[in-house]
């Protein structure tokens, strides 16, 4: 018998949770959509239907990493409930079965919904919005380079390698707890941020901008440093390490949750 | 079999529950696991079932660590905690979607078991009251024919004649291949059930022995009948003396489990040390 991944096994529990929870799935896109439908209809109506492909971009950014966040924080609730871990515990399913199902329900198949649901609700509302002008709003293109779907995925998963092994960590208020934490590490990142940019360059900086940008200012000339586009891969490299990291410490941290 | 050795655990390290604590627990027999409030009992049985690691020493079941909590040994083992949860899905929804990770799950014997205790098929589990989850959690697990069953308080919230069924299923399902640990405060319930008795006391597992043993080596009776120079233990009651003498004679007499656990955890290591 192979104790860590049997995939009848996995297809079992995937069914399993999925006819335990699918109520309060299917309830959960029902509050999207219609939050999704309030502010959106909500934005064309205020701006006389001039509903952009760039508020679109940032309705879906923020709605996205937003719901993905809080909907991951709540993946391993039955942790936080001793009479539900133990039944889940004591399911015979490997650990990293058990992680795998939480994993792609919370990362892929969350991804998928969303976004479809997002775009349901942007065409109804686009089609309201341009059946009475001349002046037609274009839809959403995720694929283009001005609102890619790449930097709304990797602030994605950052967030849910966080809330992910927060939910696992955390016994009670998932979210709120990871959120703290996050709030913290941020703001000791911000304060020590350009000491330690000041320090690695050896001059005093004006401004900077962890990863992105820095600024220095010399007499009255003002000199801004980027990074190379070349240097991106590698930025986005380390940001999947990251997450990589977060998605491995939230497993072992599974594998040695007790009751 | 089941091996527990060595066994040190505690919430803190500096509050130990178990010390170098070692039991083997052999197929065929349901044990009686005794104590005080807060001597162990559930801990110890998690720590059977692999939900708290130990901080020194192991248990095994077949061969599997259980801190390891590998399928194949929680394909072999079966914990009814004390506090249950059910979805909400009806008895029937419940085993399609469970019972296929449990190799031996007699399917027959679930349902079987469900009728004799008149639970619904077709209810919402969740909604159903204590008792009523207490008894599908009881089938279902009987039904698992895992090797090792660990009941904590099972007959917490059953009624009176729920728990003279519980008895009769308990000992019906009983095979040479399996094992059956009941935790409980409730002695009486344990009447008629058990065969082997366990008690935990101060860190160690004091008794660990058959009911058989016990009868052999302990007379049970009341004191106007025995020599008191025998007597290992007396309490009195209403109108009289319940004693534990040496069994001498070597008289068959039912164990009285009440009187024996109170002797034990009043500590009087006479009866102890003449059992061991």
């Amino acid at each position: 018998m192979n104790n860590i991944f049997n995939l009848r096994r996995f297809s079992q529990l995937f069914i399993k949770h999925t006819q335990e929870y699918y109520k309060t799935y299917l309830l959960s896109v029902g509050v999207i959509v219609a939050l999704l439908a309030a502010i959106l209809g909500f934005i064309s109506y205020v701006s006389d239907g001039n509903l952009g492909v760039k508020s679109q971009y940032a309705i879906f950014f923020f709605f996205f990493i937003g719901a993905g966040s809080i909907f991951t924080s709540m993946i391993f609730s039955e942790l936080g409930n001793s009479r539900k871990s133990i039944t889940m515990l004591m399911l015979p399913a490997s650990h990293f079965e058990k992680y795998l199902v939480a994993w792609i329900y919370s990362f892929l198949i969350y991804q998928l919904v969303f976004t479809l649901s997002f775009y349901a609700v942007d065409l109804i509302v686009l089609m309201l919005q341009n059946s009475g002008t001349d002046e037609k709003m274009a839809l959403l293109d995720l694929q283009s380079a001005g609102t890619p779907y790449g930097m709304a995925l990797i602030a994605f998963a950052v967030l849910h390698g966080i809330t992910f092994l927060g939910a696992v960590f955390f016994e009670k208020l998932h979210f709120i707890k990871s959120a703290c934490l996050v709030a913290v590490f941020g703001l000791f990142i911000i304060l020590i941020n350009q000491p330690l940019a000041n320090v690695i360059l050896g001059v005093k900086l004006e401004k900077v901008v962890p990863f992105a940008h820095a600024a220095i200012k010399e007499a009255d000339n003002y000199y801004a440093l980027e990074p190379q586009s070349s240097i991106k891969p590698i930025m986005i490299g380390m940001t999947y390490t990251i997450v990589m990291i977060l998605w491995i410490g939230a497993y072992f941290k599974l594998k040695e949750k007790q009751v | 079999m089941i091996e527990i050795s060595n066994l040190t655990f505690g919430y803190s390290k500096k509050k130990l529950l178990f010390k170098n604590l070692n039991l083997k627990l052999q197929m065929g027999h349901i044990y009686g696991l005794l104590g005080k409030n807060g001597a162990g009992k559930s801990t110890l049985l998690k720590n059977l079932a692999g939900l708290v690691f130990p901080l020194e020493g192991q248990c095994k079941l077949k061969g599997y660590r259980a801190a390891d909590r590998l399928p194949g040994f929680l394909q072999e083992l079966f914990f009814i905690p004390e506090e249950i949860y059910l979805p909400g899905t009806s008895a029937v929804q419940f085993a399609q979607s469970t019972a296929h990770f449990y190799p031996k799950f007699d399917e027959g014997q679930y349902f079987r078991m469900l009728a004799e205790f008149d639970v619904p098929q077709t209810s919402i589990l969740s909604k159903l009251s204590f008792g009523q989850q207490k008894k599908v959690m009881i089938a279902f697990g009987l039904a698992t024919n895992t090797t090792l069953l660990i009941m904590d308080e099972p007959t917490n919230g059953l009624d009176i004649p729920s728990k003279a069924k519980f008895r009769r299923i308990i000992a019906g399902a009983l095979t040479e291949e399996r094992c059956i640990i009941i935790s409980t405060h409730q002695i009486r319930d344990l009447d008629s059930l058990i065969d082997s008795l366990l008690i935990v006391h101060e860190q160690e597992i004091v008794l660990n022995k058959s009911l058989d043993e016990i009868a052999e080596r302990i007379y049970f009776g009341s004191s106007a009948l025995l020599d008191k120079e025998m007597v290992l233990y007396e309490e009195p009651h209403r109108i009289g003396l319940n004693t534990m003498s040496v069994n001498h004679n070597e008289v068959f007499s039912k164990v009285d489990m009440e009187l024996l656990f109170s002797a034990v955890i009043s500590d009087h290591k006479s009866v102890i040390n003449h059992l061991n």
